[in-house]
Order: structure tokens, then C-alpha cells, then sequence
């Protein structure tokens, strides 16, 4: 994946992050960052997911209501891991990218917590269940957002190659 | 070529990343009171930008709209249907208008009710991950809007404001996992806390076993708290259950739904009367 296209997907991600939730609130269980930051990493390797999931974890961290850090600390480990796996393993069918897509938000999930508890006086403790439903919607999501991006570009590929080259 | 090879060199990169982080997270929790200045820097960068590409964006809207009202004065018949489409929108922006008319007069019908000094301010934006739920609205230290302030709607309490910049303030909802307002069931006085748990409801906590409490209560803030005026509507009981300890489990759905809220009321000057939890103030 080029800089380019990985910065407007980070972009984009960070925009739907803060702009979804406002039409619908169950929205925000979904990590449309973290889903970007693993597909860059799942294409590009652990260095770019570190990068990508610094900058656009320090982003986001801005726009939410916790310390500064924790979320981009979260991010960063699991663009490492998505891409460290990646570079592994052949990461063909769709489940295999769930799976990947599943850890790094689990990882993502488990350091926010921890750091949480570490720094914050939550009113609440952390709800295994909901964190859970979390990563596996922001898994689903992100395998089902590749899944349409790879569906659009044979189509348009298809498109192409039957229309041929122009006079 | 530099870069190339910093990508390809993910371990020092991934320990330069999680030491910027680290520092990052230390210089805010050794901040020994008010707003952490990095995390003010921050926020109010990205509200900055965030103002202003909404503004770009209205503009942009603007220009294509000109643009197609450009193309449409040529042709009779796509001017005609861009007439339509023009009174059609009017007649759109008009229900608009009427229904931001009708909040509006709700919005100051609550003003007139409530015994508080407050200002109105749009809902800009809205986010949320990792069980932190927070809304940007468009006043900021500029209109007057400090840290704590205490936000309400016509349906009832929304949150506070947990981070103000120049022109734009970051507010946390109830429902934030690290959020906590001073309650009381309006029905039988039951006091407690409720807190957010980054899902869609609420917990009453501290609430003693022996206290009266029923499913559908109205639970409102007791202002205890200095934040959170006293008498308005936080939600209502869903879950009444036996908890940890002497304590009951209870769980609210709160009585405001941000996605439905346009405008919210800032409360710039709490009163803050000790004891007084008079009836909540209904929309």
C-alpha cells in the first residue's frame, strides 16, 4: 500500500470514527482506526503499522475524553502484531484475517484496560462481554470493509479489461 | 530511502513508538491539577481542524450547489426540475427550520424552568472507542464554557464538559466508563451514584439492599456532586437486582438519546443548594 493511499485510509477512518457515532451511538463500539491500521499493516508490515497506529492512535486519542496516549499505545501494538503476523503467514481467506483482525483489537482492548486501571479512576470496571462484542464487531467489520474493497476493485478491473483500451 | 529502511527496522520502531506513548501518558498523570497541557495542545489542534473542515466543507457544499444551479439556468427543462428540486429543498430546509424552531422554544421553556444560569451550543461531532463517549459542541473558552460545566437537553442530563477549547469543548456523556453523577430515585429518595459503563446503560451504585427502588423509577441528579445541577432527569430504572456486598444492581437507560439531540443547554453557573432535590424538571 502506498503512503498515499494509507494516509486517506487513515484519514477517512478517523473521520468515520467521529462522525458515525453521531447517527447512531452503537457505532462507537466499532474501532474504525484500529480496522484501518491493521488493514495498512496487513499490506505494508509491522513497520508501517507502527507508524500508522502512532499518528492516527495520537489522533484519535485527542478527539476522546481519556489521557492522551493510551489508545495510540494500543494501536501501535497491534498494527506490530497484525503486520508481524502477516509477514508470517499466508493470509488468504477471509477467516484467517478475522482471526487477525480479532487479536489485534483483543491486544488493542487489553492494553487500553490496563493502562485504564493503571491511570484512571473508572467509575466502572471493565465489562469482558462488552469488550469482547467490541473486538468482534470491530473483526467482522474490518474483514467485511476488505472484503467489499476487494469485491469494487475486481469489478473494476473486470469493467476495464471488457471495455479494452481507447482508440 | 530513509524511510524505506526505518519501516524495515520494525522492533527499534515499535520501541521508539511505545516510549513516545509512555512519556506521552506520564507527563499527563503527573500533571498536579487542572487541564494537562499536552492533552490541551492536542485537543484543541484537532478541534481546530475539525472546525475547520466542517466550515470547508459548507463552503465546498455551497460552490457545487452554484455550480448546479450554474448548469441548470441553460436548459428550460433542467431548470424547471432544478426549480422543483429548489422549492423542494426550501420546503425540506423550512421543516427543518420549524422542527430547530420547536426545539429551540423547548430549549428555552427549560431555561425559563431551570434555576440555573446556561447557554445553548450545537452538538458538532460525536466519538467514541474503548468505552469512552464523548460529543464536541461548537462553545468554547471564548463563550464562556470551563471544565465541569454541566450539560443538559430538553429530555434531561447529557454530561459534562471535560475538555473546553478556544472555540469548541469536548463534552463526556454519562455513559462514559469514567463518568459519575450524584443520583436519587425521585420516587423514594434512594440515594447513589450513577456511573457509566461505556455501553448503552447506566449503573445506580451504593444503593443500600433495603432501599426502595422498582423498575421504571425515574432516577435524577441529587447535586451532591458540584457538578451536576440538582432535579434533572438522568433516566429510568430498567434492572433492579441483587448486587455485590449490601449493595443492589441497578441499570438505567438514560433519558437522553445524543444521536436525537441537535442542541444542548451549557450550565455556566450551577446553583449549588445543598439538600434541594426538588422534582425533576420534565421537558
Amino acid at each position: 500500500m502506498t503512503p498515499t493511499r494509507a494516509t486517506v485510509l487513515l484519514v477517512l477512518a478517523v473521520a468515520a470514527q467521529n462522525s458515525l457515532p453521531r447517527m447512531a451511538l452503537w457505532l462507537s463500539g466499532l474501532d474504525f482506526v484500529l480496522m484501518a491500521v491493521v488493514a495498512v499493516a496487513l499490506r505494508s508490515g509491522p513497520g508501517a503499522g507502527v507508524v500508522a497506529g502512532t499518528v492516527a492512535g495520537l489522533v484519535q486519542d485527542a478527539f476522546g475524553t481519556g489521557l492522551l496516549g493510551i489508545g495510540a499505545l494500543g494501536q501501535t501494538v497491534a498494527g506490530f502484531a497484525a503486520g508481524a503476523v502477516a509477514g508470517q503467514f499466508i493470509l488468504g481467506s477471509p477467516l484467517a484475517r478475522l482471526a487477525i483482525y480479532l487479536g489485534a483489537s483483543l491486544i488493542h482492548g487489553l492494553i487500553v484496560a490496563v493502562f485504564l486501571g493503571l491511570t484512571t479512576d473508572a467509575a466502572s470496571p471493565v465489562s469482558v462481554t462488552l469488550a469482547v462484542a467490541e473486538a468482534l464487531g470491530t473483526a467482522a467489520g474490518g474483514v467485511t470493509s476488505e472484503q467489499v474493497a476487494e469485491w469494487w476493485r475486481l469489478t473494476w478491473l473486470r469493467r476495464a479489461h471488457r471495455t479494452g483500451p481507447r482508440a | 530511502m530513509a524511510r524505506v529502511e526505518l519501516l524495515q527496522r520494525p522492533l527499534p520502531l515499535l520501541a521508539a513508538a511505545v516510549l513516545l506513548h509512555l512519556s506521552i501518558i506520564s507527563a499527563q498523570v503527573t500533571t498536579s491539577s487542572g487541564l494537562p497541557l499536552v492533552q490541551a495542545v492536542a485537543f484543541g489542534a484537532v478541534a481546530e481542524m475539525q472546525r475547520l473542515v466542517m466550515a470547508t466543507g459548507g463552503a465546498v457544499a455551497d460552490a457545487w450547489q452554484g455550480y448546479v444551479a450554474l448548469r441548470g439556468a441553460h436548459e428550460d427543462n433542467r431548470r424547471l426540475r432544478g426549480a422543483v428540486q429548489q422549492l423542494e429543498l426550501r420546503l425540506q430546509e423550512e421543516r427543518a427550520l420549524a422542527q430547530q424552531a420547536a426545539e429551540l422554544r423547548r430549549l428555552l421553556d427549560l431555561k425559563a424552568m431551570a434555576p440555573v444560569a446556561t447557554t445553548a451550543a450545537d452538538i458538532i461531532g460525536a466519538s467514541g472507542t474503548s468505552g469512552y463517549r464523548a460529543i464536541l459542541i461548537n462553545k468554547g473558552r471564548q463563550d464562556g464554557i470551563d471544565a465541569d460545566m454541566a450539560i443538559l437537553s430538553t429530555a434531561g442530563v447529557v454530561g459534562r464538559v471535560a475538555q473546553p477549547g478556544l472555540h469548541t469543548a469536548k463534552v463526556q456523556l454519562l455513559m462514559d466508563r469514567t463518568a459519575a453523577i450524584g443520583a436519587l430515585v425521585e420516587r423514594s429518595r434512594a440515594q447513589g451514584v450513577v456511573a457509566g459503563t461505556g455501553d448503552q446503560l447506566l449503573q445506580l451504585q451504593y444503593v443500600s439492599g433495603l432501599a426502595d427502588v422498582r423498575q421504571g423509577d425515574v432516577v435524577v441528579s441529587s447535586g451532591i456532586d458540584g457538578v451536576y445541577p440538582p432535579g434533572f432527569v438522568i433516566g429510568t430504572v430498567v434492572l433492579v437486582d441483587r448486587g455485590p456486598a449490601s449493595y443492589r444492581e441497578i441499570r438505567i437507560r438514560p433519558a437522553v438519546d445524543v444521536t436525537q439531540v441537535g442542541q444542548v443547554l451549557v450550565v455556566t453557573e450551577p446553583t449549588r443548594r445543598a439538600g434541594d432535590t426538588a422534582g425533576a424538571v420534565q421537558p
